[in-house]
């Protein structure tokens, strides 16, 4: 029995840690496997999403930063949190959209370079202006009381029952996603246009619409991910950025543009962690990217990307 | 401030009265200078004066943000207390998760250092959980609260410790130019040798010359429930261990293993 728990507790623990991965990687996939886009800034989009989660879902008072300052330090709405994984996705999505028309349509024909630059520099930009705003002192992101705490499982023990909710979420959004792009016109539109965007112009299908949508939708996911990741964390300006790294090495890992890859890698990534710092815990840094390495070796193109059609 | 050392001399007797000897203990620590120092003296001071044994002591790459699984080996060790040996943003969420997981359900926690904002970020997860910290500004004496009511003056806050700090600190060494006259080093640090003071707030303090570290008071905390904190108010103290009782001889402990080097 005891092996059994340890088995399902890495499980639980694995899933849980790549959950959040899996949410930012299946938006920062599909708009880079859609509009060739490379989203440095997707992390500052979980940025957004983790603070005007923060702000919707409880009265937060500030300790620091300019607002503060000016005597406007209690910003919470304190509507909840089931108010904030309404509303936050929204306007996320609107930020996306407004992302999309400014920062990435005027570089989508200039090489990754530049996108890479305009957009970390978004990122820093956005980083600092949170952190200007509302202050470098970490804000705490209390779990809904309906969820907070531990739950007893059979077998594993005690469970923190927030992060159960995490994995959740995480499954019944990216099957919404799957089955948005594999099941429906909108869907089939942006799929040709991954394949063949000039022939899909040929048809008469004026493609930037749903590309804009893509983007919106990829940044929504990064926002839900700011949302239910918050309050696994205490929330301060840097949240971003620490998690642009590992989501882009889950997208490497699973293939450009494939939803299951960004699953898949995600997973991949917390149960390899999880494995690791059970039995070997000072290896457990070098894991992930020992695995992006190795398919990086071994199959460029991702577990399940699949190789350029055409030229 | 005081040293890691230092640290686990003033929790073990506390503790050992809260939580009765013969207890076995489960470390996790930061994997940096810090960390590797502070799990070395729990396990010292646990071990020598509270009578502990430990189980295991794990390291924690520094700036993890995801502790759950760390946390599950703890849980599953069988150990009767868990130490939680990160600082600052680490701390907040190591402490945070671990209640999440309910943890404090079969253990005893212990997070040897605090500072404010930690408390502040960790909420109402510091409840009961007995550790150090630096400075607090709830700490009664003259000095103090001069600091506090000139720092409320100036930023319409309540100091944090390392606001303290960063600030006793500034002016030892701004003192110390103005003795040796100079703001070269070697002069600078041997007016700081040996030098006595006791006008920033904890009481009579040394920097010891033979091996350059702080002998001063610790104060002793237990963090508060979330409903009894307010603005500035996070632990309550609950004993101020003399320097008298801390430190170690200039040829003992650490400063047997410490060799200054030349500064002419």
């Amino acid at each position: 029995v005891s092996l059994l728990a340890d088995v399902l507790t890495i499980l639980l623990n694995g899933l849980q840690q790549g959950a959040i991965f899996v949410l930012l990687a299946v938006g920062l996939s599909i708009i880079l496997g859609t509009l060739k886009f490379v989203n440095f800034a997707h992390g500052a989009l979980y940025l957004v999403g983790t603070y005007a989660g923060l702000f919707i879902a409880l009265d937060v008072s500030l300790t620091s930063g300019k607002l503060q300052e000016w005597g406007y330090a209690d910003v919470g709405l304190g509507f909840g949190f089931l108010a904030a994984l309404i509303f936050v996705p929204l306007f996320v999505f609107v930020v996306g959209l407004l992302m999309e028309r400014f920062v990435a349509r005027p570089f989508y024909d200039r090489p990754d370079t530049d996108q890479i630059l305009v957009t970390f520099g978004l990122a820093i930009i956005v980083q600092e202006l949170f952190r200007a705003l509302f202050g470098s002192n970490s804000l705490p992101f209390e779990q809904p009381a309906w969820a907070s705490g531990p739950i007893a499982l059979p077998v594993v023990g005690n469970f923190p029952q927030w992060r159960l909710w995490v994995i959740a979420i995480t499954a019944v959004l990216v099957v919404m996603v799957y089955l948005l792009v594999e099941y429906t016109d909108f869907g089939l539109v942006v799929r040709a246009g991954t394949r063949d965007a000039e022939m899909v112009r040929l048809l008469g299908i004026k493609i930037s619409r749903p590309y804009i949508v893509v983007f919106g939708i990829g940044a929504s996911l990064a926002g839900v991910a700011g949302v239910v990741g918050g309050p696994l964390n205490v929330v301060n300006p840097t949240v971003g950025t620490d998690i642009l790294v590992p989501a882009f090495l889950t997208v490497v890992i699973g293939g450009v543009g494939s939803i299951a890859g960004a699953v898949l890698g995600g997973v991949l990534f917390g149960l390899t962690t999880a494995t690791l710092i059970a039995f070997a815990p000072a290896w457990s840094q070098v894991g992930l990217y020992a695995i992006a390495a190795i398919v990086l070796l071994t199959r460029p193109q991702g577990l399940l990307g699949s190789e350029e059609v055409g030229a | 401030m005081f040293n890691a050392y230092m640290t686990g001399q003033a929790l073990a007797p506390v503790v050992q009265e809260a939580y009765g000897s013969d207890l076995s203990f489960y470390q996790l620590y930061a994997d940096y200078n810090w960390g590797q120092t502070q799990q070395d003296s729990m396990n010292q001071f646990m071990t020598d004066v509270a009578g502990w044994e430990q189980v295991e002591s794990v390291a924690t790459p520094l700036g993890t943000k995801d502790y759950s699984s760390y946390l599950s080996e703890a849980a599953n060790s069988g150990a009767d207390v868990l130490i939680l040996n990160h600082y600052g943003l680490d701390g907040a969420n190591s402490v945070s998760q671990a209640i999440d997981a309910g943890i404090d359900e079969d253990m005893e926690i212990l997070v040897p250092l605090y500072n404010r904002p930690m408390a502040q970020a960790a909420g109402g997860a510091i409840e009961g959980i007995y550790g150090t910290v630096a400075w607090d500004s709830q700490i009664d004496n003259d000095p103090s609260q001069q600091f506090v009511t000139a720092f409320q003056d100036e930023y319409d806050r309540l100091p944090s410790g390392p606001a303290q700090l960063a600030y006793a600190q500034t002016l030892q060494y701004a003192a110390a130019v103005e003795r040796a006259g100079t703001f070269y080093p070697p002069e600078v640090i041997r007016q700081l040798e040996d030098y006595e003071y006791n006008n920033i707030g904890m009481g009579e303090e040394l920097m010891r010359g033979c091996d350059h570290q702080a002998q001063r008071d610790v104060p002793v905390v237990q963090g508060l429930a979330g409903a009894e904190q307010s603005e500035g108010r996070y632990f309550e103290i609950v004993n101020v261990t003399s320097r008298d009782e801390l430190g170690y001889a200039c040829d003992a402990g650490p400063a047997a293993e410490c060799e200054l080097g030349s500064y002419e």
